[in-house]
């Protein structure tokens, strides 16, 4: 198995080496790694023949790959047969693996990393866990009811912290700031935000936009209220007072 | 995501509400759970170790925020190198990275060698005193007396 190691090894400007993960299996340390910086797994142990060897993960990419998901869909169960297949691996049992020899060695080494970045990257299609518009819809139908007022979206009040941002900014004599929160987290934000604002002398009304209190937990329920002019929730109501609000605020 | 909201989802104490799903063939395990703070955000923690190499294996918790899983850490077994231990094996921990105190991606890239766990019953012990989770004893028993039953 030495040998497959230095064959790799001369192929890949002398990167490679491997040490004994178990009497008669070597894990090749290769510079191929996953997005957390971890290395890609492939292991080569010996083949049937003289100078045959198996290159494998010992299941390794699958157990990894539910680290996102619990479960695999049968979508994604199909496209990882697909890309063990295009890429010449049986996937037996979830594990990858191929028979190889010392003309092949480099390239089948190559597709098995290959594949494993491939497998890996599905975790990127992971769906968001609901599919509220919430955002995006108050976002677009304010952007048309407070159109008479120009409103400005994602607003920085101080330049020096581009942390503390508004997501809709009207201009008045004490400009409006509105925030929407359909999580807790976001709600706590819009407060702080709100409060840190004032810490630093800025004079202005403050909305926020809430799309169910009960995903609002109490304690930071009282603790916003005392902070903002204002908490619409819903959005039926949502688009019927901001417009309401800003008018009489404007005039 | 800020250094300081980090560390206050961390020590949010974090309760089990149920496990969503779970495996064992023979030495290989696969649970995972969810859990919920008293802010009701919720967290999902998973525990996985290989069959074929129990040395390897990973603790992980993801908080829900915007309706994504974002990693929040990883204590991971023995698997192999990785880009800042690139020449031995060792138990780590998988942690994000900051610049200027602001989060960078959804990454966990920042590794530090652990030498408080050796075994995934270990590190999930450790997983759950750095996390504040409460409640996994129920799931299960024996935990931090090092002597776990993984059946679901």
């Amino acid at each position: 198995m030495i040998d497959a190691i230095a064959l790799l090894s001369g192929e890949l400007n002398q990167r490679v080496s491997s040490f004994e993960k178990r009497p008669g299996v070597l894990q090749i340390v290769a510079p191929f790694y996953h997005d957390d910086g971890d290395m890609q797994e492939v292991f080569v142990t010996p083949g049937e023949f003289s100078n045959t060897w198996v290159l494998s993960d010992y299941g390794m990419t699958l157990l990894r790959l539910s680290y996102t998901f619990d479960n695999l869909s049968e979508g994604r169960d199909a496209l990882i047969k697909k890309i063990a297949s295009e890429n010449g691996l049986d996937l037996v049992d979830g594990v990858l693996r191929v028979v190889s020899k010392r003309e092949s060695l480099f390239f089948d080494f190559m597709a098995i990393q290959r594949a494993i970045t491939q497998i890996m990257a599905l975790k990127f299609q992971k769906s968001r866990r609901t599919t509220s518009s919430f955002y995006e819809d108050v976002r677009s139908e304010l952007a048309v009811a407070l159109a008479p007022w120009k409103p400005q979206f994602d607003y920085h009040p101080l330049h020096e912290r581009d942390d503390l941002v508004i997501d809709i900014q009207i201009s008045a004599r004490r400009p409006i700031f509105i925030c929407a929160a359909r999580e807790d987290h976001r709600y706590l934000r819009a407060g702080l935000t709100c409060s840190q604002l004032i810490q630093h002398g800025l004079s202005f009304r403050s909305l926020i936009l809430v799309e169910d209190e009960k995903a609002i937990a109490l304690p930071n329920w009282r603790t916003v209220t005392n902070i903002v002019d204002k908490q619409y929730i819903g959005k039926d109501e949502i688009l019927r007072e901001v417009p309401i609000f800003v008018k009489r605020e404007v005039a | 995501m800020t250094i300081q909201e980090e560390a206050a989802i961390i020590a949010s104490p974090k309760r089990v509400v149920k496990e969503i799903s779970g495996s064992v063939n023979g030495a290989e395990l696969r649970r995972s759970f969810s859990l919920k703070d008293d802010h009701n955000r919720e967290y999902r923690l998973f525990v996985r170790r290989s069959g074929a190499f129990p040395e390897n294996f990973s603790v992980g918790i993801d908080v829900v925020l915007d309706n994504e899983d974002l990693p929040l850490r990883r204590y991971n077994g023995r698997h192999g190198p990785n880009e800042q231990l690139s020449h031995h094996e060792s138990f780590h921990s998988h942690n994000p990275t900051w610049r200027d105190d602001r989060r960078v991606g959804k990454g966990l890239r920042q590794i530090v060698e652990e030498q408080d766990y050796a075994t995934v019953e270990e590190a999930l012990t450790v997983a759950c005193q750095r996390c504040t989770i409460e409640g996994m004893e129920d799931f299960f028993p024996h935990l931090g007396q090092n002597e776990l039953h993984f059946e679901s």
